[in-house]
């Protein structure tokens, strides 16, 4: 009866204490960086997956580990609400969940967390970037959950005295781990200002499961990579290596920047922000990126010569609420040297200057719908390109070429999604409003808006300044509002019959049907597709949406399936370009179908920790199906093309290890299965682990019981992977462990393809074989 | 030290002020009275559960949800909560079992993570980088198959700042429900009025923040019913 009396009373007295202003150091954000390795003592676990429940990193300015977990001083970068690895917004942890009983709200305690891939560590990771007292700091602390500390799924083993493989284990941390804390040398947050730093994992993994129920240990560690050095307190390989050995320095000025200045980093022609940073008081950044690609696989080098051997490439832009915009598109950094430090440094990068000057900004706004029902359309993508004119009061994306396309000197400067009634923009978040809500508004020449979403051809506007001052599409089609950036994504579609050798006996069988462009692995559509419960087929099929082939709507303007093909004149013709009067672009324009569509369908067979009791059955396949015509659907005369796809059948788990010859960080092995035509259908990729590491140059591959083609593939920032070597391989069957089960504790089985919910009669147990090593790729 | 002292103290002081205010917001079933400290008879309510998909922020993907009476399918962007009030219990008390099937909807190695908070713990995660990769999570007890679609398929979709907290109690004709989500949420009620396709359900949506309106959409089998957006208290109904 008290309690609420008395939390007035404090609060009250608590909010009054005014705020002392001398002494103050303000606040600097820090960008955290991963790298890291995974080590094993046990074969079982020779190349697993390990994901780790990373919760936070946070800083304390004591250089005593054994500081409490209270101590009032620690700064707690978390991981950022909605976002997470990658994300680069400024962190906001807060919780959002009920409490236990329906009567205590503690706001606040909600936790979020995200897995981290340990495979992907082995190059940088951006987590996040925090907003923290500026000041020294002594030790960084990396807090896992607790409970969970993450998962690891191994190969199958051989033999059946072991857990089962290709299942996910949780991890446990070990006994003599309380903390994952190390010393921070000489790190000082700064006001206002942006610095980063670079963590290396290790996790140690302790031996492997005897039963598929146990969990396993790991022993995580931590160590901080210095800015320049080697890193001499990191476990080998690292300890003698430097910073500047795998990771690519890039900065530089930007002129007539603000306090709120932000430099963003993205994958190049994509939307996909790798790292943003602010600039200080004399305009000055510093940004410290992942280098993946390799220079001996370019076919120009793009490092000069007995410069960096590892290369990324990266879209730069920079705009901040009334500037202008300065763009930087294509730009390779390569690793070795020192970061920047004012704007300068011995890297082999040369310094990117930016010039801003002051421009109104205005936001844009729109609906996307369906051009075949008029529905609206709920998370659909919105990118929006731009660029700037050598005087930096205009920008120029107009359409270029035949059929048109963006050019390639435009960047991706904002994107957005739809919401559940198919308007866009989203709101941002309470600390960053969306990036369509302040758009530099130029009084010359068109941004490039396009929008996409998942069985719809793209579409592609030029947005322009329009009557009244405000941005808008008037050439969308869309007559009674020109000021909204309204779009109408056309379809077709294909009906998916899938089939399975058994009748689905206690369960249905749930099978998830991805298409994609034929002979390549980019999706274009999903679906899940149901078998009930005594039938072998959906008795209805699935309609799953694709985008349309030509021909469309006179008026129309299509735009073959491919990449936005590169403006040969953009750089040559840049004088002239700034002095003309600026086309309207033909728009819209809609990107097309390709020449055919691949199917593929699983039951929900993830390797879960608890999976289905029907997992465990072969992948059904279909290769080069011709696409829909525009909205053509299954009452259509002629009705949309049909999927009959294969039977699936329980074939069990299986795995195969293999390696790389001179892997680099952007390897990837991808597995495809032949679908009978001539043809293979992707199926799925997985990482490599570089060279330097424990099993360096090594892999492993879990799937269902079947025969694979493996392919050795170097992805590249964007388009179509380059295929190098493969090998076929059909990976060994399970085994049957006999039954009934024994109690209490039952046989290293998960259920595969069965039911062993309670009964144990009659029912048979599938471990899972590993299938000795593929030639070296 | 002068510094952080005063920091610690106006922390407390508005985690304090704000375990006021949602001491005071949701009549978690005791309706007619808004003293949490005097629940009368209110049963036990298990624990809330959420799925928050999160990952790289604006990551589209389809998602399946299902407990054992009803499953909805719908799109979405990262980030999203998705809640299920109504859920089938087992038991007095007992937690209801319900599973999410998610698949990213792009050619890209951006992160789609399904988080299953049990209360204010994490349950379970799980993790994609693939093209068009799928994440499954469950919670409670084994779902052997996804349910029939959810009839009424009803929806309340809350939008505004990404972030805000927000109460809400969410109701039909005879039950009602208080929870408390953050920004972007999408409620999924199962079989209000027990299935009836004409009972009264209705929402009523408080935000704990008070960093911007609140924008709510009722969807009721797929039809955009109601819309309420503004500050301080929302409510949308239908029937």
């Amino acid at each position: 009866m008290l309690l609420v009396p008395t939390l007035i009373i404090v609060a009250i007295l608590l909010i009054g204490i005014g705020a002392p202003e001398a002494g103050s150091n303000g606040k600097g954000f820090l960008q955290i960086l991963f790298t890291g390795a995974v080590s094993t003592t046990s074969g079982f676990f020779s190349n697993p997956t390990v994901q780790l429940n990373v919760v936070s990193v946070r800083l304390n300015p004591s250089n005593n580990l054994g500081i409490s977990d209270g101590d009032p001083s620690w700064q707690t970068i978390a991981v950022p609400a909605g976002g997470t690895v990658g994300s680069s917004n400024p962190s906001l942890s807060f919780g959002g969940s009920f409490g236990p009983n329906g009567t205590a709200v503690n706001v606040g305690q909600g936790r979020s967390e995200i897995q981290i891939n340990m495979g992907l560590l082995n190059s940088l990771t951006i987590f996040n970037t925090g907003k923290i007292r500026g000041e020294s700091y002594g030790q960084v602390e990396l807090v896992l959950d607790p409970a969970t500390p993450g998962f690891v799924t191994p190969p199958c083993n051989v033999g059946s005295q072991t857990g089962e493989g290709c299942i996910s284990y949780p991890l446990v941390l070990a006994p003599t781990v309380s903390t994952i804390r190390t010393p921070v040398p000489s790190l000082t947050v700064t006001r206002k200002t942006t610095q980063q730093l670079v963590i290396n994992i290790s996790a140690q993994l302790g031996p492997g499961p005897s039963l598929s129920t146990q969990q396993v240990q790991v022993t995580p560690s931590i160590c901080v990579v210095p800015n320049s050095g080697p890193a001499g307190t990191c476990p080998p390989p690292l300890f003698n290596t430097t910073l500047g050995s795998f990771a690519g320095f890039i900065g530089g000025k930007v002129i007539g920047s603000t306090s709120k200045t932000m430099v963003i980093a993205e994958l190049p022609n994509t939307g996909t922000i790798i790292s943003s940073v602010g600039v200080d008081k004399n305009g000055d950044w510093s940004m410290i990126l992942p280098v993946p690609n390799s220079n001996a696989d370019a076919v120009a080098p793009k490092c000069p010569s007995g410069t960096g051997t590892f290369f990324g490439t990266y879209d730069f832009y920079v705009s901040t609420s009334g500037k202008s915009l300065d763009v930087d598109q294509g730009v390779s950094v390569c690793n070795g040297g020192t970061p920047f430090s004012g704007g300068t440094s011995n890297s082999p990068n040369l310094p990117i200057n930016f010039t801003l000057v002051n421009q109104p900004h205005q936001g844009l706004t729109g609906t996307v719908f369906d051009a075949c029902t008029g529905a609206t359309i709920g998370g659909a993508t919105l990118e929006l390109y731009g660029n700037t004119g050598l005087d930096g009061t205009r920008i120029d994306c107009s359409l270029v070429g035949n059929p048109p396309a963006i050019p390639s000197t435009c960047v991706v400067i904002a994107t957005a999604s739809t919401d559940d009634t198919g308007a866009f923009p989203l709101p941002g978040n309470g600390a960053q409003a969306s990036p369509f809500k302040s758009i530099p508004q130029f009084p010359k020449g068109q941004y490039a808006l396009k929008a996409s979403a998942s069985g719809y051809n793209t579409e592609i506007l030029g947005v322009v300044t329009a009557k009244g001052g405000t941005l808008g599409c008037p050439g969308s089609g869309f007559k009674k509002n020109q000021t909204d950036c309204n779009f109408s994504l056309p379809h077709g579609e294909i009906d998916v019959t899938a089939n399975s050798t058994v009748a689905a006996a206690t369960s249905p069988y749930n099978l998830l049907v991805t298409i994609e462009d034929t002979g390549t692995f980019n999706g274009v559509g999903a679906g899940l597709v149901t078998i009930p419960v005594g039938s072998t087929s959906n008795s209805n099929p699935m309609p799953i949406f694709v985008p349309a082939a030509p021909p469309f709507p006179s008026g129309v303007v299509v735009s073959p399936d491919v990449s936005p093909v590169a403006d040969a004149n953009a750089v040559a013709d840049a004088d002239a370009r700034a002095a003309a009067t600026p086309t309207a672009s033909p728009t819209p324009v809609f990107i097309g179908a390709p020449t055919g569509y691949d199917v593929f369908a699983s039951v929900q067979d993830l390797f879960g920790a608890v999976p289905q009791s029907n997992t465990g059955h072969s992948i059904a396949v279909l290769s080069n199906i011709a696409p829909p015509a525009y909205c053509q659907s299954a009452t259509s005369a002629p009705p949309a093309p049909a999927a009959l796809l294969p039977a699936v059948t329980c074939v069990g788990h299986g795995s195969v290890a293999g390696s790389v010859v001179d892997p680099d960080q952007n390897t990837q092995i991808l597995v495809s299965k032949a679908a009978g035509n001539g043809n293979n259908v992707d199926l799925m990729t997985t990482t490599v682990v570089p060279n330097g590491q424990q099993g360096g140059g090594g892999f492993a591959i879990c799937a269902p019981a079947d025969s694979y083609t493996v392919t050795h593939v170097e992805s590249q920032p964007t388009g179509t992977p380059i295929a190098e070597a493969s090998t076929s391989v059909t990976l060994v069957g399970p085994t049957t462990i006999a039954t009934p089960m024994t109690t209490p504790t039952p046989p290293p089985c998960q259920g595969i393809c069965s039911d062993f919910s309670g009964s144990s009669n009659g029912k048979v147990c599938l471990l899972c074989q590993g299938t000795g090593s593929l030639p070296p790729l | 030290m002068r510094n952080r002292t005063y920091l610690t103290f106006r922390r407390a002081g508005a985690l304090a002020l704000l375990a006021l205010i949602g001491l005071a917001a949701p009549g978690c079933n005791g309706f007619g009275t808004v003293d949490a400290t005097l629940p009368g008879n209110t049963p036990p309510v298990s624990a809330q559960t959420v799925y928050r998909l999160v990952g790289s922020i604006g990551t589209p993907f389809v998602a399946t949800i299902s407990d054992t009476r009803s499953s909805w399918t719908l799109n979405g962007v990262v980030p999203l909560n998705i809640i299920i009030v109504n859920i089938p219990s087992p038991g007095a008390g007992a937690p209801g079992a319900s599973r999410i099937v998610a698949t990213k909807t792009t050619n890209d190695s951006r992160l789609l993570s399904v988080e299953i908070l049990s209360g204010f713990g994490v349950a379970d995660v799980a993790s994609t980088f693939a093209n068009y990769g799928t994440v499954v999570g469950g919670i409670n007890q084994k779902l052997p198959a996804l349910a029939p679609k959810a009839s009424p398929d009803v929806r309340y979709y809350v939008k505004g700042p990404a972030t805000a907290v927000f109460n809400a109690v969410i109701e039909d004709s005879t039950t009602a429900f208080a929870l408390q989500s953050r920004v972007t949420t999408v409620i999924l009620q199962d079989s209000p009025n027990g299935g009836s396709q004409s009972g009264h359900v209705d929402g009523i949506f408080n935000l704990v923040q008070d960093i911007g309106p609140l924008d709510i959409d009722l969807f009721f089998n797929g039809k955009l019913v109601s819309h309420a957006a503004g500050g301080g208290s929302q409510i949308v109904k239908v029937n």
